[in-house]
């Protein structure tokens, strides 16, 4: 495989490379939907998240990358002899999902090759079982089919992928962060679709010159000579790969006050979005900024900073309101803390 | 209009540049990554290929990618024949996966399905294709560059999308008269290997990055990746002409061939802008002549942009705003949707083909290929008859067509041509129709009209595409008489309605100045009339088909606007003499 671009060289784009650090600290969040134009460096940034996040532990050749000791797993078929395999430890999955997956190779399908040969019935695990443990990658999520992407939410929301096909019975662990980019211009997602992922960030093309310039300089400086680049950026990813283990091992004792739910719940209903979705992810997430910023407790700063990421794709569209729902959101904090 | 040598001018220009563009794709195909070549399928087009294949440092032929590819030819996939034959899983490589470390040619590029090229565009961002159906950790190498050859005709839609972005240059060779197409070309184009530098070793300065990155935004490229091609085609322009270092006319060169053709918008040709002049005061005398050679360089650059952005520009920046908003999501050319059994085949998926399905036999077959070994254990032998099915396939292997279906739009004009409409707002709204016509015909959408006066509506013209027709309609349209407004919309309904039924995606467009004076039965009347037009209005806004109100009274009243409201449609004044905005607003409307 290539060497990606480092993440710590990206030019700009705060929010998206915020929302991709809190997903890797907070897992739970419900992934994040990157939307935007055309060559914004969405892509980039997911395929450089790999090279940066900290490795996990996990159990040789286990095909979901499973924890050493994941009691739930014992004795499932899919790792019949995990507990006899040595610890090893792998960088944390992303997993690219082709926009020409089919169904079979995302959730697992019957082992072509023990079939054919052995005549042996063998589940081969897919994509989902992959991707276990770290992030799944839908570069053009709007363009995939429908009942794919309500398939993968299914299984991102559950944490488990089942599959009940002829002869086979099969269930596996299936944690990942689903990671969805696309152009909005090219094909909206349904609003039921959208709702599930926990963030979503709209990213536009710096229209600042010197940072396009220095965009340029630093892609063109890459595609000449990606090693001695990497190299270059290795110094400040490693801070940030600390950075966020530190955070991860922070997030459980950040303190959450009722004053803050309370705060939460304002901003929403100020807004009207549908469903708790949206004052639970804004907590979480205000939580993991708090945790990568090295605080003990979540401020109200917090909530503001994620507020828009957590809230703007579950708005209700009115159609006579020409202003976009970036602004929406900023009006309704405005209001909410004046 | 321009006379022969203009003509002749033009064509040898365009070949210049598209020889050049050429020899520089052909340095170095996977750095430069591709080439749109605009033009029909002619000599020129023939010749500029063969200058191609000549320009190619290596041997390997491009490999084809034909519009149709289905996805385990294009990113490879389970081989049936070879499969069964062997009774192991024999994979085949995809084209993108043959391609590495050369080319592919995509020839009628401006029909290749968004998922398509979505696939190729993520195999060139990640230089790596995995295919479907095999183990799923066997993503092979894909190296390639691409030439996308765009057949579009003068109105229609050129290529657009990923791989439209992920060009570095175009080439139109709609221009070339094949008499100089044929002419020798430059012998420093031909000319391989050592004594030219290579394009990776030539030096660019920080300010010619800068210069590059201004003129991409003042062009209104807001698209980064185009920026960045124009940095390694500046590169390569310098080493073709035996340069190591990027001069001023490779950078106008790269603005040619990366960013003329992306322009959205005509640049602002202001000589500084005034806070640059601020920080210019501030900074020491070394850096304000560093500044100022920055700035004439800008500014050489910017006569170079002005000088390659001719005429044509506004056309290619009209384009490119109708390219956008086609590209909006649902409307303009109908939504697509996904059908069983119409429509262009897309893919397969799992299905059972008595619930309405197409069978897909050879997928069927892949799907049951593998469970044979496995089933012939326990297979029933019917009683009698001696000899086992050769082939076992249970419903669990059934694979359907998915198709997709572009809905047609349909567009339904309904024209007041009462007496009370002055004739010279009608005529304005006939040329407003008419340049709506011309748009239709560009989508191969169909169109109908109707017009009202007198007593009744009348149906003009019944759905179709024959654009001609419509338009013969239109100009002996006569005016005069009552207004039976409530009959135009029941009528109009009428059609939207059938069209809906045929899957078609129908918009009302009504040109009136909404002094309905004629009841739906026919009976003068100002109350029963404009009570009529309501509980038609009240409909159609309950039916949930788009409408346009288009006010063609002298000046826009307040009636017309509220009579929108009660459509549930956009309502719009018929600017006097500004046909143009209203075709606009027309598309718009149809998009949204």
């Amino acid at each position: 495989m290539a060497i990606a671009y480092p993440f710590s060289a990206i030019v700009a784009q705060e929010e998206m490379k915020h929302a991709l650090m809190i997903a890797a600290v907070d897992p739970s969040i419900g992934g994040v939907l990157v939307l935007g134009d055309r060559g914004t460096g969405k892509s980039t940034a997911i395929r450089a998240l790999a090279a940066l996040l900290p490795e996990i532990e996990a159990r040789e050749g286990c095909p979901c990358n499973s924890a050493p000791h994941d009691p739930e797993l014992d004795g499932m078929p899919v790792s019949q002899d995990r507990q006899t395999r040595a610890i090893v430890r792998i960088p944390v999955p992303v997993v690219d999902l082709p926009l020409g997956a089919t169904e079979d190779r995302i959730v697992g399908a019957l082992d072509l090759e023990m079939a054919l040969v052995h005549g042996q019935r063998v589940f081969e695990p897919g994509l989902l079982a992959r991707a276990n443990r770290g992030f799944l990658y839908i570069d053009e999520v709007n363009l995939l089919d429908d009942h794919l992407v309500d398939l993968l939410l299914d299984v991102a929301a559950s944490g488990e992928n089942v599959v009940e096909r002829e002869g086979i019975s099969v269930r596996h662990p299936a944690r990942f962060v689903l990671v969805g980019s696309g152009n909005p211009e090219e094909g909206e997602l349904r609003p039921q679709l959208l709702d599930r992922f926990g963030l979503a960030v709209e990213i536009e093309t710096p229209t600042d010159i010197s940072e396009r310039v220095e965009i340029v300089r630093r892609r063109d400086a890459f595609e000449r000579d990606p090693a001695a680049f990497a190299a270059d950026w290795q110094q400040r990813d490693t801070e940030l790969r600390l950075t966020i283990t530190r955070a991860q091992e922070r997030i459980d004792h950040i303190q959450v006050s009722d004053r803050m739910v309370e705060l939460a719940t304002r901003i929403c209903m100020a807004l009207g979005t549908d469903g708790l979705r949206g004052e639970l992810t804004m907590i979480k997430a205000a939580r993991a900024y708090a945790a990568l910023a090295g605080e003990s407790a979540v401020t109200a700063d917090y909530l503001k900073l994620v507020a828009p990421s957590a809230l703007r794709h579950r708005m209700r569209r009115d159609p006579l309101d020409e202003t976009g729902s970036s602004a929406r959101v900023e009006r309704a904090l405005l209001n909410v803390f004046s | 209009m321009s006379s022969r040598e203009e003509i002749e001018g033009v064509s040898a220009e365009a070949w210049h540049w598209a020889v050049v563009s050429a020899a520089i794709y052909a340095m170095d195909p996977r750095g430069i990554s591709g080439v749109v070549v605009a033009g029909p399928h002619g000599p020129a087009r023939d010749r500029w290929l063969a200058l191609l294949a000549r320009f190619r440092r290596t041997a390997t032929e491009p490999v084809c990618v034909p519009v149709q590819i289905t996805d385990d030819r294009l990113l490879g996939g389970i081989d049936l024949a070879a499969t069964l034959s062997a009774g192991r899983p024999v994979s085949a490589s995809g084209v993108l996966a043959q391609a590495d470390g050369g080319e592919i040619l995509v020839p009628g590029a401006e029909r290749l399905s968004q998922a398509t090229q979505a696939k190729i565009a993520c195999a060139l961002d990640t230089k790596s294709v995995s295919a479907d159906r095999c183990r799923s950790d066997d993503a092979r190498p894909a190296r390639f560059g691409f030439v996308a050859l765009d057949e579009a005709m003068d109105d229609e839609q050129g290529l657009t999308g990923p791989l439209f972005d992920r060009a570095a240059m175009r080439v139109d060779l709609t221009p070339v008269v094949p008499a100089h197409c044929m002419a020798p070309v430059d012998n420093r184009f031909v000319r391989h290997g050592a004594a030219m530098p290579s394009p990776e070793n030539v030096a660019i300065a920080s300010e010619q990055l800068n210069t590059l990155c201004q003129i991409a935004q003042m062009l209104g490229i807001t698209s980064l990746r185009p920026a960045l091609a124009a940095v390694k085609v500046a590169r390569a322009h310098a080493a073709l002409n035996s340069r190591d270092r990027v001069q001023d006319d490779d950078l106008e060169a790269a603005v040619r061939l990366c960013f003329a053709w992306r322009a959205t918008q005509v640049p602002d040709f202001a000589p500084e802008p005034p806070a640059q002049r601020d920080t210019e005061q501030n900074e020491t005398p070394e850096a304000e002549s560093n500044q100022e050679t920055s700035a004439s360089d800008m500014e050489r650059s910017v006569d170079a942009v002005r000088a390659i952005l001719p005429a044509d520009l506004l056309k290619s920046i009209v384009n490119q705003q109708r390219r956008s908003r086609q590209r909006g999501a649902a409307g303009q050319s109908g939504s697509s949707q996904r059908t069983a059994t119409r429509g262009r085949r897309i893919g397969v998926r799992r299905g059972d083909p008595r619930t309405g399905g197409v069978l897909s036999i050879h997928d069927t077959l892949i799907a049951a290929a593998p469970m044979q070994k496995l089933r012939r254990g326990h297979v029933r032998c019917e009683p009698g008859s001696a000899t086992r099915p050769r082939l076992q396939i249970r419903s669990d292997d059934f694979r359907i067509h998915v198709h997709e279906q572009r809905r047609k739009s349909l567009t339904i004009f309904v024209v007041d041509a009462s007496g009370s409409t002055a004739l010279q707002r009608l005529g304005e709204a006939k040329g407003a129709v008419e340049l709506l016509l011309g748009d239709c015909y560009v989508r191969r959408d169909e169109v109908a009209l109707i017009a009202f006066r007198g007593t009744s509506a009348q149906v003009l013209l019944p759905p179709t595409s024959a654009l001609a027709r419509a338009k013969r309609c239109l100009a002996v349209l006569p005016g005069g008489g009552g207004t039976p407004l409530a009959s135009g919309i029941a009528e109009a309904m009428q059609l939207a309605e059938s069209g809906l039924r045929r899957g078609q995606t129908p918009t009302i467009v009504l040109l009136t100045d909404g002094r309905a004076n004629i009841a739906r039965d026919g009976t003068p009347g100002r109350a029963e009339a404009g009570r009529d037009a309501s509980a038609e209005a009240a409909r159609l806004k309950r039916s949930g088909i788009r409408s346009l109100i288009i006010d063609t009274s002298a000046r826009p009243q307040d009636r017309v606007a509220r009579f929108a409201e009660e459509t549930g449609g956009t309502y719009l004044p018929l600017p006097r003499a500004d046909v143009v905005a209203v075709k606009d607003v027309i598309a718009r409307t149809a998009s949204s």
